[in-house]
């Protein structure tokens, strides 16, 4: 299986330091989880060689970052905000980026253009002007212009962000169909974009590396530690305020899912999922 | 050597902005056919001060997905050299241009019997030139598009308004070309100079952006 490392990167702007020798080995669907501001798009621009790090190196098998034009030819590029021609229309836009790629042919472009479009639910669209398109099919568009040229790795910063959720879903959907034979490395805010799309997951906070591993090994990192309990809706919740995960209303009292390290009187211990263990990874982060 | 490049596209990207630099020919035309045919002066400054500077004009909208759109932020990652995304597409506009400053050219040496076409064509095209290349080389460095043509405008009517005198080290334009041909060439040659540096310029700085 193709594996990209990315050793030992450090990236600076100004005084910020924004990613902090950031070390990763990314394979298959790869998400990139942390708060704003963690370092998670400087990292997808490094990887998508639109800026180069301080120091540190970026290698998929026998290839080097610092040929750019090479690495170019391998991948795909949707950045966080995508919009562009406007005033024209799907297709056209579609066949002026597959030339840019170098699919020279026109019916070899038409057919993989149809191909694509089919692929992201776009067929009905073509004709439609790009400023028509809703935020969803926008996004879509741009993972359209990204898999154009069938690239070996995919990159997607924050897909989803601004999209409701049946659009959310619909995204999230399409990312782990395109995830056959290529590397797709996504990063989002949004725990339950990862949960749906991503073998491997990394937690970012202030351009450092918290942990990375499977679901599994992230969530297990938690077990133990999450707890759920009710609470009548009269009285002040009997924990602090910042290990509180969640409070739903359940007739007439909350449920309230929290973390705590030992146990607590009519408390039971739940299993935790990736929302859980990143809030746990960054609480461990914040006290550090 | 141009595979990548997609100027029916362009063209359709720019919209109506790609019309506007038919317009000063227009004018042109209907000056040379319908104006007064005993001063040729007209024409003369028409190309100077309208014509050629509005070079500029395709060039800084041949840019406005990339940075006015937010375009580059994905258009850098695609496997095109430096040169697909900067000098061939710029030079594919501006030899269309030619064309129409060729024809103009043409029609002012019909009239004006003793200026004869090369020396026309060549004052023009360098001077063209000079605006393009200004034009590549600010929409790089500032990724606006009313910059460079700001510049060039304010450059062009103080020029105009002025008789040079405000700007006195060079002019681009010869204001006079008819009667002082032996300074066409050289002239020529300056502004070529001046262009290659433009150019250079624009060029180094989009390669800097794009590997930097």
């Amino acid at each position: 299986m193709t594996t990209l490392k990315i050793d030992n990167i450090v990236k600076t702007f100004g005084k910020k330091r924004a990613l902090d020798h950031v070390s990763l080995e990314i394979t298959g669907t790869f998400g990139l989880l942390g708060p704003n501001g963690a370092g998670k798009t400087t990292l997808m621009r490094l990887i998508a060689t639109l800026d180069t790090p301080d120091s540190g190196k970026i290698e998929l098998n026998d290839l080097s970052w610092t040929q750019p034009h090479q690495v170019r030819k391998l991948l795909g590029y949707l950045p966080q905000h995508f919009s562009i021609y406007k005033s024209l229309n799907v297709c056209e836009v579609m066949n002026h980026f597959a030339v840019l790629k170098g699919i020279s042919e026109k019916e070899e472009r038409k057919r993989e253009i149809n191909h694509i479009l089919e692929a992201v639910n776009l067929q009905d669209q073509k004709n439609k002007k790009i400023r028509a398109l809703s935020g969803g099919m926008l996004r879509r568009l741009g993972i359209a212009q990204a898999i154009l040229g069938d690239p070996k790795m995919v990159i997607v910063d924050e897909p989803t962000a601004g999209l409701d959720v049946q659009e959310r879903v619909r995204f999230c959907k399409l990312l782990r169909r395109l995830a056959e034979n290529r590397i797709i490395i996504l990063s989002t805010h949004i725990v339950e974009d990862l949960e749906a799309t991503c073998d491997h997951i990394a937690i970012i906070n202030e351009g450092k590396v918290i942990t990375s591993g499977t679901r599994r090994e992230l969530t297990k990192h938690a077990d133990g530690h999450i707890w759920e309990m009710d609470s009548p809706m009269d009285a002040d919740p009997p924990i602090p305020e910042q290990a509180i995960i969640s409070t739903v209303q359940q007739g007439d009292h909350y449920r309230i899912r929290f973390y705590h390290d030992t146990e607590l009187p009519d408390a039971g211990q739940v299993e935790p999922n990736l929302e859980d263990a990143y809030l746990y990874y960054m609480k461990e982060a914040d006290h550090v | 050597m141009f595979k990548r490049m997609d100027w029916p596209f362009e063209i359709k990207a720019m919209g109506y902005n790609f019309y506007v630099s038919f317009c000063p020919f227009l004018v042109f035309l209907a000056t040379y056919f319908f104006g007064d045919q005993t001063l040729p002066d007209i024409l003369l400054h028409q190309m100077e001060f309208i014509i050629a500077p509005f070079s500029a004009w395709w060039i800084s909208f041949l840019f406005y997905g990339y940075f006015e759109e937010g375009g580059s932020t994905f258009l850098f990652s695609y496997p095109l050299k430096t040169i697909e995304h900067g000098f061939f597409r710029v030079l594919l506009f501006f030899l269309a241009y030619v064309v129409l400053i060729f024809v103009c050219s043409l029609l002012l040496a019909v009239r004006l019997y003793h200026a004869p076409f090369i020396a026309l064509f060549f004052q023009f095209v360098s001077e063209a030139l000079v605006y393009t290349s200004l034009s590549f080389m600010i929409i790089n460095l500032f990724k606006l598009i009313w910059v460079p043509l700001l510049f060039i405008g304010s450059y062009v009517s103080t020029e105009y308004l002025t008789g040079g005198q405000m700007i006195p080290y060079y002019h681009v334009m010869l204001f006079h070309p008819a009667s002082i041909q032996s300074s066409v060439f050289p002239q020529t040659l300056i502004n070529l100079g001046i262009s290659f540096i433009f150019f250079l310029t624009g060029h180094y700085y989009l390669k800097y952006k794009l590997y930097a």
